[in-house]
C-alpha cells in the first residue's frame, strides 16, 4: 500500500467513523446514566435522517438559497424534533419500567427500534430518498488525498458534539447532576436532584446526537433508506462498547476506530471480510481490555 | 455487564426472526379469501416495498392490466382471473413465507418471484406442492436447474447477461483489466461470476473480484484499495441493484476514479441517476430490451407497441420486467387453453409444450428445463438527463 492510498485509507475510516461516533454518543450517555443499552438510538438515528429529508425539500419550497444556511437549520431542526421524539420514548417506553429489571427496559428499547424503522417504512413507502443536492459534492484535492465538503463538515461537527457534551457534563449543573446519578440515583435524589428530568434529558440529548448523526450521513451519502438505523446502529453500538460505553470520549474514540479498522480491513482483504475483522478485533479489545479503550468514566463506579 | 450486551444481541436475533413470521402471519391473513370454484386463482409476489419496489410495483400493474384484459374477453376457459397480491420485500424470509401462504390459499398458478435469492427457495415449497411457477425476472441459472418441472422462467439468465457484459467490455470499450465487485445477492454474484468466466474466456484479466456490504453504504475504502492497484484497471464491473450501485459510481467518481462502469439489469430505471446523480452518467448496463425499446428484439410483435400504450396511458412509463410479468400471464392463459383445463397438471403441461407463442416481449419458446430459448440482453448507456439509450446491440 502506497503512503498516499494509507492516508486516503485513513481519511475515509474517519469520515465514516464520525457518523458511528455521534450515534455511539447517544448510546454511551444512556449507559453511563441508567446503565441501559438503547437500541432505539439506531431508529433515533434513522429518522433523524429521514426528518432532514423532509426539512431540506422544505426550504427548497421556499426558496433558501444559502447551503451553510439551510445545513445549519436542517441539523438543528432534525434534531430538535429528534430530541422531542427520544423525550417521547423515554416517557412512554422506559419511564414506566423505571423500577423494573433492567432486561424489561432492554426489550423496551429494541421494541422501540423496530417500531421506528417500521414506521418510517410504512410513512415513507419504503423506497430510498435522496437528499437534494444543496453542498457541491465536487471533490478537493488536497495534495494525495481526495476530500469533500461534506466529509470534512462531518468530521468536525463530530468533534464539536463530542468537546461540547463532554463539557457539559463536566462543567454544568445538570452535568454535575447526571454524574451524581450514575453513581447513585437514590442518594442523588436525596440530595435534591430531579433524577426524573436528569434522565430525560440524557435520553433527549442522545436523541439529538443521533439526528445530527442521520442528517449528516445524508449529506455526505446523498441517500436515505428505510433499514439504514439497523446497520448502523449496530455498528455505533460496536463503537461505542469498543471506545468504553460509558465514556463520552471513549464514543468517538470507538467510532473513529472502527471506521479506520474496517476502513483497513477492506484494504487488504476482500471487502465481505470488513464486519468479521471489525467484530473480531473487538473480542480481541474486550479480551485485553474488558472496559473498553478509554474504559469507563461517566459513571466512576466503585 | 458481558452478560447483559450478549444477551442484548440475542434478543436482536430473536426478534428479527418474530419480525418475519409476524410480517408472514399478517400477510396470510390478508390474502386468506379462498379460492372460489369459477375463478382462476393466481398468486402474485414481487417486491412491492423496500428498495427494490419501483420493478414490484411497475411488474404488479403489468399482470393486473393482463388480467383486466383477459378477463374482459371472457377468462380463462369461462374463469374470471384472479390475482393475490403478496409483498416479498425483496426479503428471502417473507418471500417463502408467500409461497407457502399461496399454497394453503389453492391457487392455480404462481408468477414471481423477482428476487432469484427469494424464486430459489419458494420454487422448491410450489414444487412440493406441485403448483406451477412462471418468473418474469428471477435470471440466476440455478432456478431451472433444479430438476423442478413445475417452474418456467419467461426472462433470460445470468450466465447470458454476464456474458454480454463480458463481450461488450472487451470487444467494444477494448478494456483487459476489469474489478469485478457484487453485492453478495444470489443475482449480483451471479451476473459477475458469469461475467468473469467469460471475460477470462476472451482474454481479459479479473483483478480484485469482491463482495461488497450494500448496507453500509460506504465503499470509499474499496475503491481506494481499487484506486491503487497497479497496472491500473480500466473498467468496474458490479453485479447487483440500487442504491448500492448508484453510491458505488458516485463514490468512485468522487474519488477520482474515471474507468468505464458496467453493471446490470437490477440496476437500470430512474433510481440509479436518484442514487447517483452526474456520476452514472456514461454508464453501461445490460438490460433485457425495456418496453419501449422491444421494436429493436428480433420476433417481437406489434403488440409491444399496444402494450405500451395501454400501460403508459393507465400507470405512467413501465419498468424493464413489466412486459416479461405480462406475457407470464397470457402464457399461462394460452397453456390452460390449450390443454382444456387449469389443473396444475393441464398447465405445467400446457406450459411445457408453449411453442412459439407469440408474446409482447418476442416468441416464447420453453426448453427441456423451462428456459426461454428467445430472450435477449442489449447494452444501454446513462445519458446526461438520466435516461438510457440503447449503446449496443449484440444480435444486430
Amino acid at each position: 500500500m502506497s503512503p498516499q492510498e494509507l492516508l486516503q485509507q485513513i481519511v475515509n475510516g474517519l469520515v465514516v467513523g464520525s457518523v458511528y461516533g455521534l450515534i455511539a454518543l447517544g448510546y454511551t450517555m444512556v449507559y453511563g446514566i441508567v446503565r441501559l443499552i438503547n437500541f432505539a438510538q439506531g431508529g433515533l438515528y434513522e429518522v433523524g435522517a429521514y426528518l432532514g429529508v423532509f426539512i431540506f425539500t422544505l426550504m427548497g419550497k421556499f426558496s433558501l438559497q444559502n447551503p451553510v444556511l439551510a445545513i445549519a437549520i436542517t441539523l438543528l431542526a432534525s434534531m430538535v424534533l429528534t430530541a422531542g421524539l427520544a423525550y417521547l420514548v423515554e416517557r412512554i417506553a422506559y419511564r414506566p419500567l423505571r423500577n423494573a429489571p433492567l432486561l424489561a427496559s432492554l426489550v423496551s428499547s429494541l421494541a422501540v427500534f423496530f417500531l421506528l424503522i417500521s414506521l418510517v417504512q410504512v410513512i415513507t413507502g419504503a423506497q430510498p430518498l435522496t437528499y437534494p443536492a444543496v453542498v457541491s459534492t465536487t471533490p478537493w484535492h488536497l495534495g494525495p488525498v481526495v476530500l469533500s465538503l461534506t466529509s470534512v463538515v462531518i468530521f468536525v461537527v463530530a468533534v464539536l458534539m463530542m468537546i461540547g457534551m463532554q463539557v457539559f457534563v463536566q462543567t454544568t449543573k445538570a452535568g454535575k447532576a447526571m454524574r451524581a446519578i450514575a453513581v447513585n440515583r437514590n442518594a442523588a435524589s436525596l440530595m435534591g436532584i430531579n433524577a426524573t428530568r436528569i434522565v430525560s434529558l440524557t435520553f433527549v440529548l442522545g436523541g439529538a446526537m443521533a439526528a445530527a448523526a442521520g442528517v449528516l450521513y445524508g449529506l455526505n451519502y446523498g441517500t436515505v433508506t428505510y433499514d439504514m438505523g439497523e446497520f448502523g446502529g449496530l455498528v455505533a453500538f460496536t463503537a461505542a462498547v469498543m471506545g468504553g460505553i460509558g465514556n463520552v470520549p471513549g464514543a468517538l474514540v470507538g467510532g473513529l476506530t472502527v471506521g479506520v479498522i474496517s476502513s483497513f480491513a477492506s484494504a487488504f482483504l476482500p471487502n465481505q471480510w470488513n464486519e468479521a475483522i471489525v467484530f473480531g478485533i473487538l473480542i480481541l479489545i474486550l479480551a485485553l481490555r474488558p472496559q473498553g479503550i478509554l474504559g469507563e468514566r461517566v459513571a466512576e463506579r466503585a | 455487564m458481558g452478560s447483559t450486551k450478549s444477551v442484548a444481541l440475542k434478543y436482536l436475533g430473536a426478534l428479527t426472526a418474530a419480525g418475519a413470521i409476524a410480517a408472514a402471519a399478517s400477510m396470510a391473513w390478508a390474502t386468506a379469501p379462498v379460492a372460489a370454484a369459477s375463478q382462476f386463482v393466481v398468486g402474485f409476489a414481487n417486491p412491492i416495498t423496500g428498495a427494490e419496489a419501483t420493478y414490484g410495483v411497475s411488474d404488479q400493474h403489468a399482470v393486473e392490466m393482463a388480467a383486466a384484459q383477459i378477463n374482459k374477453a371472457g377468462g380463462v376457459l369461462g374463469q374470471q382471473i384472479k390475482i393475490i397480491s403478496c409483498d416479498t420485500q425483496a426479503t428471502p424470509a417473507i418471500g417463502v413465507a408467500c409461497a407457502n401462504a399461496f399454497v394453503s390459499d389453492h391457487v392455480n398458478a404462481v408468477i414471481g418471484f423477482f428476487n432469484s435469492s427469494i424464486s430459489i427457495p419458494a420454487s422448491a415449497i410450489l414444487h412440493t406442492a406441485n403448483i406451477p411457477m412462471v418468473t418474469g425476472a428471477s435470471t440466476n441459472p440455478k432456478l431451472t436447474l433444479q430438476g423442478f418441472k413445475n417452474v418456467f422462467r419467461l426472462c433470460g439468465t445470468d450466465n447470458y447477461q454476464g456474458a454480454v457484459e463480458a463481450d461488450f467490455a472487451y470487444k467494444q470499450l477494448h478494456v483487459k483489466r476489469v474489478v469485478v465487485l457484487n453485492d453478495e445477492e444470489t443475482y449480483g454474484q451471479g451476473v459477475s461470476s458469469f461475467f468473469s468466466s467469460t471475460f477470462k474466456k476472451l482474454g481479459g484479466t479479473v483483478v480484485a473480484p469482491q463482495g461488497i456490504n450494500a448496507a453500509a453504504a460506504d465503499f470509499s475504502s474499496v475503491l481506494t484499495q481499487i484506486k491503487g492497484i497497479t497496472p491500473a484497471i480500466q473498467a468496474i464491473q458490479f453485479g447487483g441493484f440500487n442504491p448500492a450501485a448508484g453510491l458505488l459510481v458516485k463514490q468512485a467518481r468522487a474519488l477520482g476514479i474515471t474507468v468505464p462502469f458496467i453493471t446490470d439489469d437490477g440496476v437500470i430505471g430512474p433510481l440509479f441517476y436518484q442514487t447517483g446523480g452526474a456520476a452514472t452518467v456514461g454508464s453501461y448496463l445490460s438490460s433485457a430490451p425495456s418496453p419501449q425499446d422491444l421494436a429493436h428484439v428480433k420476433g417481437a410483435s406489434k403488440s409491444a407497441q399496444t402494450f405500451l400504450k395501454a400501460y403508459v396511458a393507465k400507470y405512467g412509463q413501465p419498468t424493464n420486467f413489466a412486459a416479461y410479468n405480462y406475457d407470464c400471464l397470457y402464457v399461462l392463459a394460452s397453456a390452460a387453453k390449450a390443454e382444456h383445463g387449469t389443473s396444475a397438471k393441464d398447465l405445467i403441461k400446457g406450459l411445457a409444450a408453449t411453442h412459439k407463442y407469440q408474446g409482447v416481449t418476442g416468441i416464447v419458446n420453453f426448453n427441456k428445463i423451462g428456459n426461454n430459448v428467445t430472450p435477449q440482453y442489449l447494452m444501454y448507456k446513462v445519458q446526461s438527463n438520466g435516461g438510457n439509450k440503447i449503446f449496443w446491440n449484440p444480435n444486430a
